[in-house]
Formats: structure tokens, sequence, C-alpha cells
């Protein structure tokens, strides 16, 4: 508390190294889902009859939280006119990260980064993305003198790509297996 | 905001992820031989007591927590005593299966239970099969002969493929198996074709590639694209 307060000017310097630090867990989690050989196995949750369900609706719990992030962060901005304490964007967020981490453990150690289908494509791609910019974005939360534009864009890119994670999986899983837990 | 939130919240989530990891080769340290794609399928209970322990060095024991369920899995193999190939494959409680010699073929859709499939094909054609320790293993009916077959999971780029579409308003129905020889040394393929009615000779198939049938493109499906519209 004794720092001095760093003049107020912003510039995308600060961004650098979150962006940094994010592109390079994209690009390890693509390498490390392609050059680990899958195992077809993984631990995880348990009470779900299999994988593929238990996946499927810990990311419709953090595609649901998702909503209440983007929600609570307008809020947090001014945009919808009710508060909404801070500690309901930090914990809705930190429970929807949590939730998707056995997901992607799953998704990395069992079953790999695959291409043959475009769902699958997608689905992988924007998994690698989804942890690169959820990186950048807790590693740009306490720097200061960011350009004011930061958080609400990567932001975006995180609950974007959470959508597209949910569509390519837990949507196709719903409707192409069936709803089963 | 504490300035350590968002790194507590980083480093939680790798710590879990961490911890998956480690329980997860500690559960399944045989596991890297389980083929790619294939989820690993749960033998059913009465299959335990012809299991020897020895063929589970790690011991019987169950996972800690998620158990293994018969998902997502592949299979595909030779049908003994045929040139037949036949190929198996789970999607959630969904069974597919396809045999095919090149001249006769048979289609088979059913559920899973129990680690067991029992498909029904046309013409009281039947495909029966215990799935576990890695390989489906059963028996096939098609057209009143009837084999035994063991097909090991399999992953991409070998399994089951399918291509529909209409060329020049001609109904295009063509089905592979495609299989990556024993000795890991190139593919096998098995395939039919239709054009209509009309039974044509099978465009040899490379996965991820168009083929050509009735001089038009056709892209051939693996069983997450057609598995939908099958069942």
């Amino acid at each position: 508390m004794t720092a001095v307060l760093p003049p107020r000017r912003t510039g995308l310097a600060p961004l650098l190294l979150p962006l940094l630090a994010g592109g390079l867990v994209m690009v390890a989690l693509g390498v490390y889902g392609r050059a680990h050989t899958p195992t077809g196995f993984a631990i995880g949750p348990a009470g779900f009859s299999g994988a593929q369900p238990m996946k499927a609706w810990l990311t419709t719990g953090a595609f649901l939280l998702a909503f209440v992030q983007v929600v609570s962060a307008l809020s947090m901005w001014g945009k919808i006119g009710v508060r909404i304490p801070g500690a309901v964007h930090r914990w809705s967020g930190r429970l929807a990260f949590l939730l998707t981490v056995p997901v992607a453990f799953h998704c990395l150690y069992a079953l790999g980064f695959q291409y043959d289908v475009p769902r699958v494509l997608i689905h992988s791609l924007l998994g690698c993305f989804f942890y690169g910019v959820f990186t950048a974005k807790m590693l740009a939360l306490p720097r200061k003198g960011l350009p004011g534009w930061t958080l609400p864009v990567l932001g975006s890119l995180v609950f974007t790509a959470l959508v597209g994670l949910w569509l390519t999986s837990s949507f196709w899983f719903f409707t192409v297996i069936g709803v089963q837990v | 905001m504490s300035k350590l939130g968002p790194f507590v919240t980083l480093a939680v989530g790798v710590v879990l992820a961490g911890g998956l990891g480690v329980a997860s080769v500690a559960a399944n340290p045989g596991a890297r031989e389980a083929a790619g794609t294939a989820e690993v399928v749960q033998p059913p209970a009465e299959a335990t007591s012809s299991a020897t322990p020895a063929e589970n060095p790690a011991g019987n024991t169950s996972p800690p927590s998620t158990k293994p369920a018969p998902v997502r899995a592949d299979y595909a193999g030779r049908v003994e005593g045929t040139r037949a190939l036949i190929a198996v494959s789970i999607r959630g409680a969904k069974a597919i299966g396809y045999f095919c010699d090149g001249r006769t073929e048979a289609w088979f859709l059913g559920k899973v239970a129990g680690g067991q499939v029992e498909l029904e094909g046309f013409g009281g054609a039947k495909l029966t099969a215990a799935l576990g320790g890695g390989r489906a293993a059963g028996e096939v009916a098609v057209g009143g002969k009837k084999w035994d077959f063991t097909a090991p999971t399999v992953k991409k780029p070998s399994g089951l493929y399918r291509a529909t579409a209409i060329v020049r308003g001609a109904k295009i129905k063509a089905s592979w198996i495609y299989l990556r020889n024993p000795n890991g040394d190139g593919f096998t393929q098995v395939g039919t074709a239709f054009v209509g009615e009309q039974k044509v000779e099978p465009p040899a198939l490379t996965p991820g590639s168009p083929v050509t049938i009735n001089g038009g493109q056709v892209e051939a499906e693996d069983v997450d694209g057609f598995i939908e519209e099958m069942s």
C-alpha cells in the first residue's frame, strides 16, 4: 500500500505480458493435445454414467455461469443500473473456470487435439483459445495502466469461446446422443 | 480486490488439472495402450470371473471416481473365416454396426446395455457382442450364416465411413470399413457403393478426402457424422 501510484497513462505495454502468457498457454495446450498419445481414459468427477455426460453437464454449468458473468460484469460497469456485488462476478467466474477443468483435462488427456470433423476441429481450437484468453484476462486483472477496453474485450472473448465450446460439445451431445446424466 | 485473487484462481485450476493427471496415471497405467479416441469400456460384471488378475498388473481396483462407461468407442476387425470386415461404434447409448465383404453388406443398429450390444439389421441380420478389454467380441449373423468375430478398439483413421448424396439426380450411398493392418503397415478397406439401386465399384477411400462416385464428389463421413441420421 506504500507503492507510488503509477502515472495515469494507459498504453498497450502492460498488456504485453498477459497476452504473451495467454498465447503460450494456447499453443502449449494445442501442442500437448497433439503430441500426447490419448489414453482414452481419465479420472473425473463421479456421479455420471460416463465421461461424456460428465463433460456435457459440467460444461453446461460453466455455460450458465457465463451468463451470470456477463450480467454481473455489465452491472460492474454500470450498464444495467442494478448493483450486483463484485463477489458474484468473481465467484461465479471461479466456479465456472473450475467446472471446466475436469472437462478440459479429459479432452486433452483422454482424447487429444483432433480435427477430423469440423465440430471437433472448432472445439479443439476454441478449447485452447479459451484457456489462453482466460489466462490473459487473469493476468491482466491486477495490472494497472491497461487500456479501458482490456477487460471487457478479454471477458467477451472468454464468454464467446465458452459459448462456442458449449455449442460444439454439450449442445451437440444433448441433441445427437441424447440428454442423459 | 486482492491482487492475488486471479493468480490463485489460475493456480487452483492448474493444481486441479495436475491432481486429475496424477489420479489418472495412478488409476490406469495401462491405459496408454488403449486405443486413441476410444473410451475404456467397463467390462461387464460377469466377465470378471474369466479375467485373470495377471491381465491387469495394476490390480483390479476400480478407479476412485468416474467409472469408465462405453460412451464412445470404435471397434473394427476381421470376421473369422471370411473376407469381411466388421465395425461396431458406440456413441452414448447408441450402437451402430457394419459388416461388409465387398459383396454382402449389413448395417446394424441398437443400444448398449451393461457392456453388451445386441444390434438388429435388415432381414434377420443380427450382431451381438460383449464390449470390454479393449475389444468387441461376439457373433454376427448375415444371410442365414453366422460367424464369430473379435474387433479391437481402433482409432482414426481406422473405422466406419459412410457417404450419402444426390449426384446428377441419383441417390448415392457408399459405406466403408477402413482398418489399419495389424502389422501397422498400410490400411485395408472394404466397401460398397450404390448409385440408386445399382451397385457400383466402390471408390478407394482416403479418410478426410472426398470420393468420386457417378462423376460427382461425395464426402465420406465418420460415425459422428452419420450416426444421427441412421438411428
